[in-house]
């Protein structure tokens, strides 16, 4: 036989998508090569007994479209709040170089770093004078940065305040807005709920009745069949009694005959005796 | 297994669900996420032997659903696609996983070679249903990683062999031409280590 399935072939036969003359071919190609045709019977057995393996039971989360979608997207946020965060502090320092009047300048005389207008340095003044005159700006300096800080906190106090109180009204209306939400989700999911549980219950009654219609009616005809074969049964016990009878009756018959004849011939031999004797 | 028929029966009759998924149904995708979800997780659990993995990967196929379900050209095709999903989120996985990590793996699948091992030489022995569970698991845990998510499409989750080459952008000959020598191989381990279908009927 030239014919030889190829795998793609075979797996085809093993799972039932051949056609019939396909099929025969394979068939007849498996009778005359027993080796492949207990490879295949292996191959079937084997998928028997990996069918074997349950699966696992899981519970599928509550709400997963929340959730983040992976990890590299949690790596953009960390990034971005990482830059926000510079930022703000950037910010903070330019608000505060500010108020503060902060001056960073270089000249033929020098870096010049400090806070205010920058002070001319008299030619020719002794150090304990620098000393005196550093003391003094430092002093004002330091009373008129105080004096902002005071400004910048009490400001920040009333902006943090008045963002707190309006907050809190945001997260209280969202908070009744989402709870009348989640009841109008909740009412849905009852009612869908309910309506999807009578579904179940009709088709089971409906399933449970047709099944009970169908074992019904096949204990009919059990019972039928059972009521023709007893039938059949009782008919050929009553015409075996009536043949068994009848034979009986037919020996009766020949005994009663027989009985019947020896007393004829007895009767006849003693009314012959008797006539003999009279002689 | 009537809960089992009806769970089947709407999961291959979902079309309405689907397309209401696909127009931004946040229930509807919900519905679908509790019909698809125990599946896609023994796909993962089956291909991985690991639980973590297996939550991992379903998560984010779940999430990938949600996100791109708007895409699903046709609703025929879902099932496919979800597959799809699920399939290359175990792939990129596998592909992730380090060299030390992929050393801890083969131990640890060495170990438990050497256990289901004692367990196989034993053929008078009784198995409990976990027990044989966990051989079959091992069994599938040999096969390489194109064999095995062939047999696990096709054993377990059902899908057809037009689906399966859908899924994994492959010609239909050569899924067949996997599950054949997948199976083949399968056979050849059973057999080595006693399993027969007597034990099931036992």
């Amino acid at each position: 036989m030239s014919y030889i399935p190829d795998e793609i072939t075979l797996t085809n036969y093993l799972y039932g998508e051949l056609s019939e003359d396909e099929s025969n071919k394979v068939e007849e190609y498996l009778k005359q090569n027993p080796a492949m045709a207990a490879e295949i019977k292996g191959l079937s057995s084997t998928r028997e007994i990996m069918s074997a393996y349950d699966d696992k039971e899981v519970i599928p989360p509550l709400d997963l479209s929340n959730k983040p979608k992976n990890s590299n997207v949690s790596d953009v946020r960390k990034r971005i709040s990482r830059i926000m965060a510079i930022a703000a502090s950037v910010s903070l320092l330019l608000v505060v170089g500010y108020f503060t009047d902060f001056k960073l300048s270089y000249n033929d005389q020098g870096l010049f770093i400090g806070f205010k207008k920058q002070t001319e340095i008299p030619q020719g003044v002794t150090l304990d004078q620098i000393e005196s005159l550093l003391d003094a700006a430092l002093d004002k300096n330091l009373a008129v940065q105080n004096q902002n800080l005071v400004e910048v906190k009490t400001e920040m106090q009333s902006d943090y305040q008045s963002l707190f109180i309006n907050q809190g009204k945001t997260f209280e209306t969202k908070l009744e807005q989402r709870m009348n939400f989640d009841k109008q989700e909740l009412d849905r999911y009852t009612k869908d709920l309910q309506e999807k549980n009578a579904i179940l219950v009709n088709d089971y009654f409906r399933t449970a009745g047709l099944e009970q219609q169908t074992y019904v009616k096949n204990l009919l005809i059990d019972f039928t069949g059972y009521l023709e074969e007893q039938r059949v049964q009782d008919r050929d016990f009553y015409l075996n009694r009536l043949i068994d009878l009848k034979l009986s009756s037919d020996l009766k018959q020949q005994e009663t005959e027989q009985m019947l004849t020896s007393i004829i011939k007895s009767v006849n031999n003693i009314s012959t005796e008797e006539t003999t004797q009279n002689f | 297994m009537y809960a089992e028929t009806m769970l089947d029966i709407a999961m291959n009759h979902s079309d309405s669900l689907i397309n209401q998924a696909k127009n931004g149904d946040n229930r509807a995708k919900d519905k679908l996420v509790n019909l698809w979800y125990k599946r896609i997780y023994n796909f993962a659990y089956k291909y991985f032997s690991d639980h973590d993995e297996a939550m991992d990967v379903t998560q984010k196929t779940f999430i990938a659903f949600h996100e791109k379900i708007w895409q699903l050209k046709e609703v025929a095709g879902f099932k496919a696609w979800l597959y799809k999903i699920a399939s290359n989120h175990c792939h990129e996985v596998t592909r992730q996983q380090d060299r030390s990590h992929q050393h801890f793996s083969t131990q640890k699948a060495e170990d438990v070679h050497r256990e289901a091992t004692a367990i196989f030489f034993n053929p008078d022995r009784k198995y409990q249903r976990s027990e044989l569970n966990g051989i079959l698991q091992e069994a599938l845990n040999t096969l390489n990683e194109e064999q095995r998510t062939v047999v696990i499409m096709k054993e377990y989750e059902g899908l057809k062999f037009k689906e399966i080459a859908e899924v994994l952008e492959l010609p239909e000959n050569t899924v067949k031409s996997r599950l054949y020598y997948g199976l083949t191989h399968l056979k050849k381990v059973l057999v080595a280590r006693n399993i027969t279908t007597e034990i099931l009927q036992s």
